[in-house]
This record gives structure tokens, sequence and C-alpha cells, in this order.
């Protein structure tokens, strides 16, 4: 009797681990996204060719995005058993199936397969995320008739889109190669601003140095969005452009803007570029509202290697925002200058939602002062604060005690284990702290 | 080396006394005044007129003895497109013919040349141009361009040569005599550019070309990037390896010859072969000084601070701003190497009791295998005399037997106890010498004083952690610790990690060393003369260099379990890969104008 319930638990167990592939066939068609994505993620784990003639029949009804999951699932398959599919599928009726069967095919090897895209591309009726997705499945194919088909969808009545960031983030207009001219086209004719300061960025990056000042220009004259800014931004650092007319525009305009974030990544920028001067607008967000502006503000000062005066740290250091607090915590650590670790043990101790930044930092002070700290934090409620303490604490111990080796864990159970073990493990390390933190090696 | 210690004992009494020691080395006519000015024997030098020339001759050789130094030619900038316009366009501008010699490395097409001189041609577009351009390739078999005023051939020119830039060692001075005759008869004032980041530490018949170069009446201007601090790398166990072309000879640092004891126990960095000097190399200096023309040092924009180069930092995330590390240029200008002829260089280092006192505790440390290298030089007469080979066998400390270790670690700081005080009383009794041989001297002492801790700590270590980590049967370790030595690793012998003094002596007070009480006192006595040694020294690149010496940690260098190793991987071959000498430490700030921040 008991060998039979044994069995029975055992084949429902192995039941219930490995759905079928009819089941997670119809999966893939759900509407529900985790379903769906779990289906996916399953299929592909699996591995199995049993699933190609499933998936020629179910595709065609599924959702667009799920066709285009369908394609790579079967795409991963051996060669020998997912070209002929990807060659039926590339005839589809469905635009998604035949231009994500074609990139496949492509990927294969299979050249010929271009002008197939191409009219997929061409089909009437696409909405602008549905464009988007079947663009992203193009990326990186180098082909002068493609390249074509690209560019035309860069179109003066298409306004700022997904469509249009994936069009402009890669050789499409010219970065990579070409002569740029996609772009020159974008910023001399496009009525959207945000598009021709990205189109001016992207010709910036490939040192086109005459439309540094074009840039600036929009930059001054129009409030560029977050999403925008990002986008001219990538562009810079990709080519390590920085050019003084871009930052002087940054300079007028990030006093000016109401979005935190937005100063936050202007600040960052101009940290990133490593230009020292004109950086008194900077100095000027020490004093910002926001403490995540007053953060970057110290952190980009502190980059830039501009000296902070001494009072204005040991302000920044009593203040009651606790990011800006950290932030001259760790200038002043930067330059051996150790007296923002109490301030840090204080946030550590308390209810901040800085706390587990406060960690980070206390761990990059290896001090014996942030050791019982550290050791109290070992117990919190929270994973993420266990983590970051068992970091900062093995970080501590290697950094004072170099002639001793550590486990990593430090003796710790993983997460997940009983709390009872981790406690137990806890009063060991705390044991042998308490024996060691006197003098010797 | 056999280092002439009477000689030595005799040239620092003279020199405590002596102090015209500089003027003294002057050459040309101003050398024979100051001779006449000196002499003691003639009564009419007493005279009115003779008294008020003495004084004359006096402020000038004085004010000669100044442009000795490599300041008063050096031009310091990050931004290498002004200093290409200023060096091709001075303000006074007159009519020129001015030839471009090029040095193809890859740091120069990576620092964007071609197209920043494109900027510079364009702007400067003049139809009435006074200038005539020529271009010459370091190392090109081809004809030079010559002089003219065709802008697109002279880019097309620079484009072509840096399509395919080579990374090998190139004699710049040999280029300097090919140029030379294409500028034989031309009009206006004749100069040659070189543009050299890479090469200038390989020499052929430097003084000859000088002459050469004066006869013609031929300037050098020079942009070049800054020499590492009295770098001997070519003498070095081969970290940067170098293959000097046949008849030429390596030199490297921004003084005429290799002034620091390098290759000290325990360092794996040599420090001043990673400590940028602020100067360009002395080869590039003399000529540009000798031939009327300026050099400028071209610093990249700021790197990031490293607290070592090639060790670890246990102090930091490698976030490190250490407030020391800029140098100023009045401080550069007080340590700065003199770019005269080496006879002269060498006869006024001969007469300095800082450089005397340095070469006698380099000697004696070298005796004692406390570094790895001899003096580079020694005394000959009232002059120096380069050595040929400087190699030095230091103390090793193989095997895993603690006990040994202890006695002649032990032994090892007692030697180098006796040497830094003699050096540090040679210090404090020395009178005239100059700025720069005082901080060479000084950070000797430092070196000598760092060496003999780590010694100390060494015998500290095998005497109370060595028995635990070397011992045959290994003690079992609780957690949260792992045992240093795992089971089955066999041990290979002793293992040292560098820690950089780049955040001071002061943290390493805090960690939990071997030593006890006494080695703390030794610490804390390090540490004050730490802080002496930057009150004097800091903002140049001694203090710099200081900064990356280190303080040691040991351990047993374990061996993997036994198994099959791992096929040797080859090293890329051909000549370019031998004679590629890898990127070393920079500064992060520093370099343009008189701190240091790193302005672009």
């Amino acid at each position: 009797m008991l060998r039979v319930v044994l069995l029975l638990i055992c084949f429902t167990t192995a039941v219930h681990a490995e759905p079928s592939l009819e089941k997670l066939i119809a999966e893939m068609g759900s509407k529900n996204v985790r379903t769906r994505d779990f289906a996916y993620y399953e299929l592909r784990r699996r591995k199995d060719v049993g699933v190609i003639p499933l998936l020629l029949a179910a595709a065609p009804n599924y959702e667009f995005r799920a066709q285009l999951h369908s394609v790579t699932l079967i795409g991963e398959l051996p060669a020998s058993k997912s070209l002929p599919a990807l060659r039926t599928l590339s005839t589809a009726k469905s635009p998604y199936l035949r231009i994500t069967a074609a990139a496949q095919l492509h990927k294969l090897g299979q050249k010929g397969v271009v002008p197939v895209m191409i009219a997929a591309l061409r089909e009437q009726g696409l909405t602008e995320n549905e464009l988007g997705y079947m663009l992203v499945r193009v990326k990186g194919i180098r082909d002068p008739g493609l390249g074509v088909a690209l560019r035309a969808l860069l179109r003066d009545d298409r306004k700022p889109s997904n469509v249009y960031w994936i069009l402009m983030s890669g050789s499409v207009i010219g970065y990579q190669r070409g002569n740029g001219d996609a772009a020159k086209a974008l910023v001399a004719r496009s009525s959207s601003a945000g598009i021709r300061a990205v189109a001016a960025a992207c010709l910036v990056a490939k040192r086109a140095s005459e439309y540094e000042s074009i840039l600036a220009d929009i930059m001054r004259t129009n409030r560029l969005d977050a999403g925008t800014f990002d986008r001219v931004r990538s562009f810079l650092d990709v080519g390590k452009r920085y050019p003084d007319a871009v930052l002087d525009a940054i300079a007028d305009w990030a006093p000016e803007e109401p979005n935190a974030w937005l100063v936050v990544a202007l600040i960052r920028f101009t940290a990133e570029s490593g230009r020292s001067k004109n950086t008194d607008w900077i100095q000027g967000m020490v004093a910002h509202t926001d403490g995540r502006v007053v953060s970057a503000a110290v952190e980009a000062l502190t980059a830039l290697g501009v000296p902070l005066k001494a009072e204005l740290l040991e302000k920044l250091l009593q203040s009651k925002d606790d990011g800006a607090a950290l932030a001259a915590a760790q200038n002043l650590r930067r330059r051996d200058d150790l007296s923002g670790l109490r301030r840090a043990i204080a946030i550590v101790g308390s209810k901040s939602a800085q706390r587990s930044r406060a960690i980070e930092v206390i761990g990059e002070f290896r001090s014996a002062e942030a050791i019982e700290p550290l050791l109290a934090c070992m117990s919190d409620a929270k994973p993420a604060i266990r983590d970051a303490a068992l970091r900062a604490l093995h970080k501590t111990l290697t950094g004072l005690f170099p002639y001793r080796r550590f486990d990593h864990r430090l003796g710790l159970p993983p997460e997940g284990a009983p709390a009872t073990s981790r406690e137990a493990a806890i009063a060991k390390l705390r044991a042998w702290w308490d024996s060691h933190k006197g003098d010797g090696w | 080396m056999n280092l002439d210690r009477d000689a030595l004992d005799r040239g620092i009494r003279q020199a405590s006394t002596s102090s015209t020691n500089h003027l003294a080395n002057l050459r040309g006519p101003w050398n024979g005044f100051l001779r006449a000015g000196s002499d003691e024997s003639g009564p009419r030098r007493f005279g009115r007129v003779s008294v008020v020339r003495w004084w004359w001759g006096l402020l000038i050789c004085a004010s000669l003895a100044q442009a000795q130094g490599a300041s008063s030619v050096t031009d310091r900038s990050r931004n290498l497109e002004s200093t290409l316009e200023l060096a091709l366009y001075p303000p006074s501008n007159p009519e020129r013919c001015v030839m471009l010699l090029v040095d193809p490395s890859p740091s120069l097409k990576s620092a964007e040349f071609a197209s920043l001189l494109a900027a510079v041609l364009e702007r400067q577009r003049d139809p009435g141009a006074k200038l005539a351009l020529g271009v010459a390739i370091v190392g090109a078999k081809g004809k030079p361009l010559e002089p003219g005023a065709d802008a697109a051939a002279i880019l097309a020119a620079v484009k072509q040569a840096l399509l395919r830039p080579t990374a090998g060692v190139r004699d710049v001075y040999a280029e300097l005599r090919n140029v030379l005759p294409r500028l034989a008869g031309t009009k206006g004032r004749r100069e040659i550019l070189l543009v050299t980041l890479e090469n200038g530490d390989i020499e052929t018949r430097l003084e000859a070309t000088i002459a050469d170069l004066n006869q013609l009446k031929v300037r050098v201007n020079v942009i070049a990037r800054e020499a590492y601090l009295s770098d001997g790398y070519w003498t070095g166990s081969g970290r940067y390896r170098v293959k000097a072309p046949k008849g030429t000879t390596p030199t490297g640092p921004d003084a005429a010859f290799i002034e620091l004891p390098a290759g000290w126990l325990f360092q794996y960095t040599r420090v001043n072969e990673a400590a940028p000097s602020g100067f360009a190399m002395y080869g590039l200096s003399r000529v540009a000084s000798a031939t009327g023309g300026r050099i400028r040092v071209y610093s990249p924009p700021a790197a990031k601070h490293q607290c070592g180069a090639f060790v670890s930092c246990a102090f930091c995330e490698g976030d490190h701003s250490p407030p020391n590390e800029g140098f100023r240029a009045a401080r550069l200008k007080s340590i700065q190497p003199l770019i005269g002829a080496r006879e002269g260089v060498y006869k006024t280092a001969a007469s300095d009791p800082y450089f005397l006192a340095v070469l006698e505790a380099w000697d004696a440390a070298a005796r004692a295998k406390l570094l790895e290298t001899r003096p580079s030089v020694r005394i000959a007469g009232d002059t120096l005399a380069l050595e040929r080979s400087t190699a030095n066998q230091a103390l090793q400390f193989r095997g895993s037997s603690p006990k040994r270790w202890v006695r002649d670690a032990k032994n090892a700081a007692g030697k180098a106890d006796k040497i830094a005080k003699k050096l540090k009383s040679a210090i404090a009794t020395a009178t005239g010498g100059s700025d720069r041989y005082r901080s060479v001297a000084e950070l000797t002492y430092m070196m000598l004083r760092i060496t003999r801790l780590n010694l100390l700590y060494l015998a500290a270590y095998a005497k109370e952690a060595g028995p635990v980590q070397f011992a045959k049967r290994r003690s079992r370790t609780t957690p949260p610790e792992l045992p240093v030595v795992a089971k089955g690793d066999r041990i290979a012998g002793l293992y040292t990690r560098d820690f950089s003094l780049c955040h001071g002596v002061q943290p390493f007070l805090k960690l939990h060393l071997p030593g006890g009480a006494a080695l703390k006192k030794e610490l804390q006595e390090l540490d004050q003369e730490y802080r002496d040694f930057l009150r004097r020294n800091a903002h140049t690149p001694f203090a710099l260099a200081l900064s990356r010496m280190s303080i040691n940690c040991f351990q047993p260098a374990r061996l993997a379990k036994k198994g099959k190793r791992p096929a040797r991987k080859t090293s890329g071959s051909g000549a370019d890969s031998a004679n590629t000498r890898p990127e070393r430490g920079g500064r992060s700030s520093g370099g343009s104008g008189t701190t240091t921040s790193g302005g672009r």
C-alpha cells in the first residue's frame, strides 16, 4: 500500500514538473503574459524538436509577440530540423512570422531572404509597437536594400516613437557605416526637436564637429525630455564625444530643469566627460532641495576632482537628507578623512530608505567601528539588507586582517536556510570577532 | 661596482663647502669668465672694473644656470590641439620653414593627431602665410614632403603615416640628422617640430646631433610625453622589455642618468618606473634647449587614479582622490633635472653632497643585498662615470623554513637601519647641494626605512604566523576563517602582497599585523617621517614615487593540487611585441599649469 502511495506521489510530481509539449504550446497562445512567458522559457529549456510541427500549426493564430517567440524557438533547434520550418514560416501570412523567420534564415546564412523582410516592413496597417518589435529582429543585418527600406521608415510625418529610436540607434542613419546622410536629413527636416537632437548627437559621435553647436542650440532652445536626453547621451558616450558647446548648453539648461531625474542625468553626463571647468552649476546643485540631485552633484564633483569646501561637506554630513550625508561621507573618505563614518553608521541603525546604501558605504571604510552595526544587520528581516551587510562585513574583515583568509559567506548558511542555523552562524561570527578584535595578526 | 670610498668622502666634504658647484659646470664663454672671477691668484681681479665684470658675469651665469634646468624650456598641457597650434604658429609668427617630424606611434593615432592637425591648419589658413611646412615620418623609407604651403599634401602625408602606426622603438635623433639637409638653404627661420609620444629614449650621437643642428641654425621644438622619474626600465628584470636598435644607447629618465636606487626588496613596482616626472626625456629636453627651441609635454586627459601600479590597495575601491598627487609648477622648478651636456651634469652631481650620500647609501644597500640594482654611476675623479652593468643579487627568501627567514630578515633589517641612519645624518649635515638631489636623498632614505620595516614584518610573520601557516600538519580554522593553505595544496615558498602607501602610513596602524607593539611603534615613526617627507616634497614626482612604495603582507605561496598543467600559451612573437613597453602608471591629475586638477 505504501509503495502504491509513493508511486502515485512520484507520478503526480513528475507530471507536475514536466508539462506536456501540447500544453505548453497552448499556453504560448495565452493572453496572460506570465503564462505565455513561462511556456516560452520552458520550451526553450527543453530544446525538443517535437515542438516544430506543433508550432507550425499553432503560431499563425498567436498574438504577434508569441509569433516572434515561436520563430525564436524553432531557430534555436538544430539547423537540419529548423531550416525547412523556417522556410515555411517565411511564406506565412503574418508579417511578424515572415520577418522573424527571414531574419533567422539570414542568420543561418540564407542571404536571399532579404526581400521577404523588406516586403514585411512595407506591410500596411502595422502599429508603431508592432513595427518596433519587427525592427529589433532585423537589427544588425547589413544589406543595402534593407537599408533603403529602413530609411524610408524615417518619414517626416512619423512622430517620435520607439520605431524612431530603434532606427536611429544603429547603422540605419549611418552611424556605424555610410556618410550619415539620413541623420543629416533628419537634423535639417524633422519638426521634432527630440529627433533633431538625437540625429545631431549621432553625427557628433561620428566626429562631425560642425553638428556640435547645432546640438547645443537644440538643447538650449527646446526642453528635451529625460528619454530623449538619454538617447543623446548614449550616442555621445559611445563616440566618447563630450564637446564643450554641448557641456556649456547643459550648464545653461540644468539649473532651470524641474525634473530631478533629468538633472541627475545631466550631472552624471558632465562628470563622465571629465571636464572640470564650468562646473559652477554642479556646485550650485549641492544646495538643491532634492537629495538625489545633491548626492549626484557631490559624487560628480568628487569624480571631477573639484575640491569641495570642508565646511560644505560638514554641513552636508549633518543634513537631514541621508543621501546627501552619505555622498559627503564618501567624498571625505576618498580624501582620507574618515569623519563621515559615524553618520553613516547612524543611518545604518535608523529606519532610513538609504540603509542599504549606508551599509555599502561603511563597508568601504574597512573600519573596526563598523563591524558591530554590520553584525546587527545580519539578523535583519530584509534579505537585501542582510546581503549588503554580508558583503560589507566580508570587505571589512579581509581589509582589517590581511594575513587571514575568509569564507565569502563568512560561515553563514545560504539564503532560505532556517533562521535558527543563521542565528547560530551569526553567534559564531560574533564570537570570532570578540576573540580577534584585540591586537595581533 | 668598486666605489672609491675615499673619493666619495672627499667629494662630500668638498661639496659641502663649495657654493659655486652649479656655476662651475657651465660651458662656453661664461665658464671661462666665471673661472676668471673666482680665481684667487691675480690682484687685478679686485679692481673696480673687474669687480663689476665679475658681478655681471655672476648674474648672467646665474641666469644661464637657471636655463640649464628643464623647467626653463618645458611647457605642459593636456590639450594636444592647442599645444600643436602654439608650436606651429607661435604668437610672434616670423617667416619660417618648419619640418614636421612625426613619430607614428599608436598613442599618437589614438590622440587623433591627424584630425587635430587638420583643424589647426584650417584655422590658420592664410594666403599670405609665412610658414612653409614639410613632413617627414620617423622610420619611413620614402622621401619626405618638402616644405611648402600645400595643406592637403601635408595632411595626406600625416594621415598615411598614422594609418598603420607601429609601437617599435625608434631612434628619433638619427631622424633629426636625416631631416637636416632638407632645411639647408631654405628661407626664414629654420625649425624642426618633432612630435613623439613614445620615443626619445634611444640615443645616438646626441651632442653631435646638436652640433649639426646648431651649425645649420635649426631650432628644434618637441611635443612629447612625460618621462618617468629616473626611469631605468631597460635594466629591469624584463617587465618592460626593450630591444634597442643596434648601435644605440637606451636612456629613459628625465635626468641625464639614473639617480634613484631601484628594485628594493619585496617591492613589485619599481616606483621610479611608475612615477611620471613632470618633464620629458633628457635627450629631447637637451636637444630643444641646446638649439633654442622649447619642449611641450603633453599629458593625455586625466586618467582614473590608481593607488598603485600593478598592486592592490587595502584601503579603497580604486576611488581614492589623494590630495598630494597633482604637481605644482613652482615645486617642479625647484627639483628640475639639469639638461646641460652630460659631462657637465656628471660634474655637478659628483660635487653634490646629497647625491654623493645617496651613492654611498645605494652602494652599501646593494652590498647588503637590499635591492636588485647597484649604483648606475661611479665616482671618477671630479666627475661621474656610467656603470655598464647595474644588476645586483638581492636577498632571496626561498623554501619553506620560517626560522631561517627570521634570522636573515633581522640581519638585513639591521643593515638597512645602519645605512638609513648614516644617510639621514649626511642629509642633515650637507650644505650647498641642489634641491633635486636632496629630494633624491630623502626618497632613498624613505625607501630604506620601508625596506627595513618590511623585513621586520617578515621576521615577525615568520615567527608568529609562519609556524601555523607553514606547518606540515595544518591546524583547523573555525568560521568565518578558511585555512590559508587548503588541504592538498603544496607550499612553494613565500608570497608577498603589496599594499601601496598611497593613503599614507596611518591606515596601516589600524590593521591586524604581526609584530605587536614593537612594530606598531616602528609604524608610528614611519608615519611621522612620511609626513615630514611630504611637507618638503608634496606635489612633486618624489612624493608620487613614495606613495607607490608598499608595505607588504606575507603568505605561503600555494601550488594547486597535483594534476595536469594547462598548456602554456605562447605570447605574440615578432619584433614589435618584444619592443613594446606596456603602459605604466600615470597621474590622474597634474600636468597643466601651476596645479593640477587636470583641465583639458
